[in-house]
This record gives structure tokens, C-alpha cells and sequence, in this order.
């Protein structure tokens, strides 16, 4: 049986995690971006 | 399970429903009086900007099953379960560039079932209509039911009164707001969903060490790590294509392709899909860890919230449940505010009362928002097990429409009769496969045998549809004004 080592595991567990923090600052940068320019709506 | 075995105590539960299921109604009130009206109330005045349009493709896509069920995926599937379950985010990402054409050819569009309509004809838009329905209904009431189940769960809340909050919370703001307020309280949900995972995983995190996991899972349960799992590989893909389904034909996507302000549909589905792309591997994770932290998991469903109650307490535990909270109202709200469009326009202004104004449409849709959540609740009430797999079934119906909307958006040589085959062939054999192979192909040969019937019928012969067709809204103006 081969199995997934455990670099691509921690690769995978940080990876989300890292994509996961990154996405909420995202989303609260562009809500600043569009409601200094005025176009939330 | 009742409320002596539940993570929190249902006082508790009862406080955090009562004060986000306040906040939504009083949010939904205060976005809802820009709903001045019909495409205010529908598709919030097609003006929403990238920020609140990412997110609530994002938060509508995180299900109550995408923080529940992936804990279960992962520790039946292992590290394929997880993936397999974030494939559907590629929904979003191919969604991407459809709601830039979405946007381009119909620039007055409603609906998905306008599209249909107009591209292929009545048979076909019937048909549509069918898988659409179903589907929707399926998925409202496996939410509803969720909801119900794991307030029940977590908070020890009776099964009925859970259900019951959810659904009427829900309903009051979608009503009062349409789509500005289902977008609108979209946007915070998201924004404590992504925050709600995000604590939870880094103190799993902070608590053991990855390579410690991955050492117990090769020393107690190896199949999960195992590179080449058959079922975990067809589930993937058969996830994959279910996601296409589900995003591709549904008028809950199409609304926000036709809300979204010009030149946003294609970066807002885009970043959605990497918003939802690592939630299921991070959910997936925190149930793979139980093992290391010495927490015994019994029921798998409950996955998430006995780690995250164990490692931060009953503070852990109210996190998961705002975080399913908030997951289960953006969906349930834009299942409710985009299938009483559908049904509005497609059902009642199309096949009843064609000469409607726009004011009553708007009167009728509000009406199909407490209708469809009455029969929601009647449905939901007896707690039947079986009707979650309703939501399995229609697999193969929304694998079936795959090609039929791809195709009828980008190549103007499929005709009518290939795509209504293709639909009715790919449903059929779809739930056949279903039914004698097994779940995890039903999709895959749901959108398989569309795909070869669609381009058999179209190769046999070619159709040419004019694109302007599409512009129904633009073409009445300008025959009324000739």
C-alpha cells in the first residue's frame, strides 16, 4: 500500500489553514475597497 | 440523543439562536428597504459589488454537511475523502466564466429557467424545471432537516423546535429583504464560517503535532493515508460532477450571476471557489486529529464539535455552533429567496398569468417564500430518514444538465433535441446506475450519457441559434417600440 507522507499531510493541513486565514482577510479588504469607492451594492 | 449527552446545554443554544436569528431579521429588515422593486427584491437591484458577491457564493455553498460531513468523508475515506469533498468547489471556479457570459447574454435575465426557455424551447424548459425543482426541494428540506438534527446534537434543542426556528428565521429576512438581505447577512456568515473553521483548526494545531497524526494514522488506520483508494478515487469524481450539476443548472447561481454588477461574476465565483476550496480539508483534519488527542469518536457526524469542545472548551463548542448556524442560513435563505423566483417567473408568470405586473410578480414571489417554507416545515415535521436521500438521487438529474447549459451558453450548434434527450437519457440511466452500482457513479453516468447524447444530437444536426435571442427583456422593447 502506498501512503501519502506525512510532508504532503502537513503540506495539506497548513495549506488549508493558510487558505482559510487568507480568504476572511480577503473578503474584509474587498468589503473596505468597495465601500470606499462606493460600490458595495 | 437528548440534551444530556448534547456538547452544550440547550440553554445555551436557545441564547445563540435568539441573538444571531435577531441580528438576521433586524439586518434583513434594514438591507430590504432598498427593495424598492421587483429586480431589487429578486436580484438586489443587479448592482452587488466583488466583495458581497464572492461571499455569498462562498457561504451558500458551505452547507451545514460541509462542516459535519466532512469529518465523516475523512475518517471513512482518509485523505481522498477530504479532496473528494473539495472538489466541489470546483462548481464554483468553472462557474466562474458562465456567470460572465450568464451576465453579457442576458443582461435582463431572471432566471435559469428564462434561459432554458429561450435556448431550447418549451420540452426542454419543462424538464429542466422538473430536475430543478427536485433538486431545490431536496436540498431545502435535507437543510431544514439538518438543522433540526444537529441544534438536537449539539445543543440538546428537540428536533422540532430547531428545525422549526431555523426555517422561520430564515423565511422572516428573506421575505422582508429578497435578495439584499440573503446577500447581505451572506457576507457576515461567511466572514464567521471562514473565522470559525480558521480557531478551531490552529488550535487543533497548537494542541498536536501534524507528523504525531499522520505517525497514529500509519500505525492504527493506514487504508486512510492509502494513495490509491478505488472508492475514495470514484467519489471524487462522481463529487466532482455532482457539484457541476448542482452549481451549473440552479437558479440559486444564476441569481447571482444575474445580481452581480457587470464584469464581477467571473472574479467573484472564482475567489468563492478558493474561499470554499479549504474548509472541508480543514473540517476533515480537525476529525483525523481525534485520534492523537485521545478523544474517542463514536458518532463520526459529531466529529468536529467533540474535538473543538475538547480542546477549547464549551467556548469550542459555541463556536461549531455559530459556525452551522451560519452555514445552514445562507444556504436555506437563498434556496428559499432563488426558488420562489423560479417558481414566480417560471411557473406563475410563464404557464398562468403572463400579463402580470411586476408589482404583483413581486407580491406572488414573497408569497412562494412562506409557501415553500410551510411545506418545507410539513415535510420536515416527521423527521422521515429516507428523504435526505432524495438529495442523493437528483445526482444524476443535475449531472444530467451539465452539458445542456455549458453547451447552450458557448456553441450555438446544439439543437433542442439533443439537449432534451440528453437530459431525460442522462436522468434515467443516471438513476439506474444508482440504484446498481452503487452512490458514487450515480453522477458520473448522469452527465456521461448527456454528454455522448448531446454531442451524437448535435453532430447529426447542427443548429443555429441566434444569441440575441437570449435578450428576451431588450428584444420586447424593441418590437414594442417598432
Amino acid at each position: 500500500m502506498i501512503l501519502f507522507s506525512s510532508e504532503v499531510f502537513s503540506i495539506l493541513i497548513y495549506g488549508s489553514l493558510i487558505l482559510t486565514g487568507l480568504g476572511f482577510l480577503t473578503l474584509l479588504l474587498l468589503l473596505w475597497r468597495d465601500a470606499r469607492s462606493r460600490s458595495i451594492w | 440523543m437528548g440534551a444530556e449527552e448534547s456538547v452544550l446545554t440547550p440553554s445555551t443554544g436557545w441564547i445563540v439562536l435568539t441573538i444571531f436569528g435577531c441580528a438576521w431579521i433586524g439586518l434583513g429588515y434594514y438591507w430590504g428597504r432598498k427593495a424598492k422593486n421587483l429586480e431589487g427584491f429578486m436580484l438586489a437591484g443587479r448592482d452587488v459589488g466583488l466583495a458581497l458577491g464572492a461571499a455569498t457564493a462562498m457561504a451558500t455553498w458551505v452547507t451545514s454537511n460541509t462542516i459535519m460531513l466532512a469529518p465523516l468523508f475523512a475518517l471513512q475515506m482518509g485523505v481522498w475523502g477530504v479532496l473528494a469533498y473539495s472538489t466541489a468547489s470546483f462548481g464554483l471556479f468553472f462557474f466562474a466564466p458562465m456567470a460572465r457570459r450568464i451576465r453579457r447574454l442576458m443582461p435582463k435575465g431572471l432566471t435559469s429557467g428564462d434561459f432554458i426557455r429561450l435556448r431550447y424551447g418549451r420540452a426542454a424548459w419543462g424538464v429542466f424545471l422538473a430536475i430543478s425543482l427536485v433538486y431545490s426541494m431536496a436540498w431545502l428540506v435535507s437543510m431544514a432537516m439538518a438543522g433540526g438534527i444537529v441544534l438536537m446534537a449539539l445543543a440538546g434543542i428537540p428536533y422540532v423546535y430547531g428545525m422549526s426556528v431555523i426555517l422561520l428565521v430564515c423565511v422572516i429576512y428573506t421575505l422582508f429583504g429578497g435578495l439584499y438581505a440573503v446577500i447581505g447577512t451572506d457576507f457576515i456568515q461567511s466572514a464567521i464560517i471562514l473565522l470559525g473553521v480558521l480557531v478551531v483548526g490552529v488550535m487543533v494545531v497548537l494542541q498536536v503535532d501534524i507528523a504525531t497524526v499522520h505517525e497514529d494514522i500509519v500505525t492504527f488506520q493506514p487504508a486512510l493515508l492509502d494513495v490509491l483508494m478505488p472508492v475514495a478515487l470514484l467519489a471524487l469524481f462522481n463529487n466532482m460532477f455532482f457539484g457541476f450539476g448542482e452549481v451549473f443548472h440552479n437558479n440559486v447561481w444564476w441569481s447571482r450571476a444575474f445580481a452581480m454588477r457587470e464584469g464581477i461574476g467571473l472574479k467573484a465565483f472564482s475567489l468563492a471557489g478558493f474561499l470554499w476550496l479549504p474548509i472541508p480539508v480543514a473540517a476533515g483534519f480537525i476529525a483525523l486529529a481525534a485520534g492523537s488527542l485521545g478523544i474517542n469518536i463514536v458518532d463520526p457526524d459529531m466529529a468536529g464539535p467533540l474535538v473543538a469542545g475538547e480542546i477549547l472548551g464549551s467556548a469550542g463548542a459555541v463556536i461549531v455552533f455559530i459556525v452551522v448556524f451560519c452555514s445552514l442560513g445562507s444556504s436555506i435563505d437563498s434556496l428559499l429567496a432563488s426558488t420562489s423566483d423560479l417558481l414566480a417567473e417560471d411557473v406563475f408568470k410563464r404557464l398562468i398569468n403572463p400579463t402580470i405586473s411586476d408589482a404583483q410578480l413581486r407580491r406572488v414571489a414573497s408569497l412562494l417564500i412562506v409557501g415553500l417554507g410551510v411545506v418545507t416545515w410539513l415535510i420536515c415535521l416527521p423527521r422521515l430518514g429516507r428523504l435526505n436521500e432524495v438529495l442523493f438521487i437528483s445526482g444524476p438529474l443535475v449531472g444530467s444538465a451539465i452539458w445542456v447549459v455549458v453547451f447552450g451558453l458557448f456553441y450555438r450548434r446544439v439543437n433542442r433535441h439533443a439537449a432534451l434527450a440528453a437530459m431525460i437519457g442522462g436522468s434515467t440511466l443516471g438513476i439506474l446506475a444508482y440504484y446498481t452500482i452503487g452512490w458514487f457513479t450515480a453522477s458520473l453516468v448522469g452527465a456521461g450519457v448527456s454528454l455522448v447524447i448531446i454531442v451524437a444530437g448535435t453532430l447529426l444536426k447542427p443548429g443555429e441559434f441566434d444569441w440575441e435571442t437570449l435578450d428576451e427583456h431588450s428584444s420586447n422593447q424593441a418590437s414594442e417600440s417598432a
